[in-house]
């Protein structure tokens, strides 16, 4: 394994794992992943279905406390502190890491009510009306629900929805963001727009973005991390690199052949902006 | 490819054929069971007028009513059909072998003046409405104990048991004791209820003895056992509507630091209480029916005044049983009579348990 880019970004990373491991009923799916993340950069987890990219992201939330076949190895730090230790409250490791999933979850709720009812739950005595607005508008969806907060959220687009998850895991005020193909049931209109998003939120949280996409990830990220199965059937951390050297200098032939063979002639035309 | 097509259209129709027959034969079984009820629950009575009986056993006759009157005895009584189809041929018979003074007339059974009259030994003026109100005693008792308790257990098994173990050896206890039969649940009641918890149940405890000798065998007993009866199948339907909460739903509210509680409070609650209320009542309209657990517990055959909780008591099915055993005609009629108030009450219960799931499917 790499560790090339170590150096800066374990200085200033808010959450990071060392040889984190996730295995379903005693078999490993993925293990010996080292990575950090700091705030101000997107990551993006990117390899074959099946690599372990959704086990490594719930590993960082604990969020497989909840699935009693699941077993996690290793350690996950949230700002030096392992959230696996016994006297670290999971709840508290979700609030603070927040996770939008790929099929848009919104509650069966108000559009209103699904971004204060995390709010409300942690802070009782704050302005609910401002969290939701600001939530809101961070996700630049405000102007298009302002004059229909109380409807039901389960009547907007799927990309609206997805907005709304986005509003919804801010609204609690995380330090890092996981999401899990967020766009992969979207359209491209409302793709784009999430990618908008996630490009203005990018300076204030850390972002985990695990996707297929290779090119979104080119788009989108500061820094790759590319999982590949191997003969054992176990995901693992093949490379983790900058964006820009991973895409045109990839050190392993493995991370090469994923990367052209997925993107193939659109990788000279990615454009990054924010 | 046509010649391939010939048997199996043919076997398809058998098939279709089989379950059409079987469609029939279960409206038929309903159809016919209704059609009992209501058949024997109205129809032509022979009355004997009180000085044509000479053992006149009517105690004493306040106000009477046109054909309500409850003078005289049923001598002879005919079912709804043949009193439709047969009344000429039953008049002559009545003027022909019956004694002189006798009075043919047309009653229903099923009257407001039966429900709303307590017992009497007259068949013409007595009434359910002591069993009416031990059977809805009973089924507000099972309502209160068995929906919060097979809910709350439900919840614990699904949202909060800490070993998968135990969880499904609970379940499994649980749906066992689904298929318990309601005889079984009775001698429970009679043991733990009356007997063992006699001082609670008889109200003694507390100084609300309705009864002169403090006994076990009241409402509150045989409320109890019916919420036993019912809570398995509470803790089932709820858990199977708990399951059917959209699992990213409750990941995503995990995922905004959620408490397990809060989880189960805001959206689980939420999303499958209108299902679990619609099986609580399904449940329960089904137990209400069921004379064995309150004869077990001791339902008494005559209640003269109205019941309290910690009265000695009676039920619907039990009435209707009692009188369905009697040789009289005019028994046969009351005991339809009964039968079919208990009939209206499931169907309400279950009208009730619609509306329920309807909600359930509009917060959808
Ligand atoms: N709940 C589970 N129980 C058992 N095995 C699981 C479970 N979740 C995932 N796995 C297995 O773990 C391995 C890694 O799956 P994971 O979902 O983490 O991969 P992924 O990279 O996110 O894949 P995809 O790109 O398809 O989302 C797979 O082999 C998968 O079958
Ligand atoms: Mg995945």
């Amino acid at each position: 394994m790499t560790h090339d880019v170590g150096s800066t970004n374990e200085r200033t990373a808010i959450l990071s794992a060392e040889d984190l491991g996730v295995a379903y009923d005693d078999i490993p799916a993925v293990s010996n992943v080292t990575v950090a993340f700091a705030r101000g950069e997107v990551t993006a987890l990117i390899g074959p279905a099946g690599s372990g990219k959704t086990s490594v992201l719930r590993a960082l939330n604990r969020l497989h406390d909840l699935t009693p076949t699941a077993r996690v190895h290793g350690s996950v730090r949230l700002h030096g502190k392992d959230v696996y230790d016994t006297d670290v409250d999971a709840f508290e490791v979700r609030r603070r890491v927040g996770m939008v999933f790929e099929t848009p979850a919104p509650f069966p709720m108000s559009i209103y009510d699904n971004v204060a009812w995390g709010a409300r739950m942690h802070a009782r005595t704050l302005d609910l009306d401002a969290v939701v607005e600001q939530g809101l508008e961070r996700a630049g969806l405000w102007d298009e629900v302002k004059d229909k907060l109380r409807q039901s959220a389960l009547r907007l687009s799927a990309g609206q929805q997805q907005r709304l998850c986005i509003a919804r895991t801010i609204a609690v005020d995380p330090d890092v963001i996981l999401m899990d193909e967020v766009t992969a049931p979207l359209d491209p209109i409302s793709t784009g727009k999430v990618e908008e998003l996630i490009l203005r939120l990018r300076q204030d949280y850390a972002i985990v973005l695990a996707t297929h996409n290779v090119q979104q990830a080119g788009r989108l990220s500061d820094r790759v991390t590319f999982f590949l199965v191997d003969d054992n059937r176990t995901g693992r951390l093949i490379e983790w690199a900058e964006t820009d050297s991973m895409f045109f200098a990839p050190r392993d032939a493995r991370t090469e052949a994923y990367i052209s063979g997925r993107a193939g002639s659109d990788l000279s035309t990615r454009g990054r902006t924010g | 490819m046509r010649p391939q097509m010939r048997p199996r259209a043919r076997s398809s129709a058998v098939v279709r054929a089989l379950f059409a027959f079987a469609t029939v034969v279960t409206l038929a079984s309903l159809t016919a069971v209704v059609a009992h009820v209501v058949n024997t629950a109205a129809g032509l009575v022979a009355v004997g007028g009180p000085d044509a009986s000479d053992r006149s056993p009517i105690p004493d006759s306040p106000v009477a009513t046109s054909d309500q009157t409850g003078e005289g005895e049923v001598i002879a009584s005919w079912t709804l059909l043949e009193s439709l189809v047969r009344r000429r041929q039953i008049e002559r018979e009545v003027s022909a072998l019956l004694p002189e003074g006798t009075r043919l007339e047309f009653r229903s059974w099923l009257s407001l003046s039966f429900v709303t009259r307590g017992y009497s030994p007259n068949p013409l003026r007595t009434g359910i409405r002591g069993a009416l109100i031990g059977s809805v005693w009973m089924v507000a008792i099972a309502v209160v104990v068995a929906v919060p308790t097979g809910v709350a257990a439900a919840i614990y098994l699904e949202e909060f048991c800490p070993r998968d173990l135990l969880r499904k050896a609970m379940r499994e206890s649980v749906h066992l004791l689904a298929g318990v039969p309601s005889v079984v649940y009775g001698l429970i009641g009679l043991v733990l209820f009356v007997r063992f918890l006699g001082p609670l149940t008889s109200g003694a405890a507390f100084g609300a003895t309705a009864t002169r000798v403090p006994t076990g065998r009241t409402i509150v007993s045989a409320g109890l056992t019916l919420a036993l009866l019912t809570l398995p199948r509470i803790v089932i339907a709820a858990e199977q509507a708990i399951n059917a909460v959209e699992p990213r739903v409750r990941l995503a509210a995990f995922s905004v630091g959620a408490t397990r509680w809060q989880v189960v409070r805001d959206h689980v609650l939420p999303q499958a209480g209108p299902e679990i209320g619609a099986a609580a009542i399904l449940a329960i309209a089904r137990a209400v029916g069921d004379a064995a657990i309150v004869i077990m517990v001791g339902a008494s055959t005559v209640v003269i005044a109205d019941p309290g909780p910690f009265a000695a008591f009676t039920a619907l099915p039990v009435v209707a049983y009692q009188w369905a055993m009697r040789p009289d005609a005019s028994y046969r009629g009351l005991a339809s009579a009964a039968l079919l108030v208990l009939l209206l009450l499931v169907v309400v219960l279950n009208a009730a348990a619609a509306v329920a799931r309807s909600r359930a499917r509009r917060t959808r």
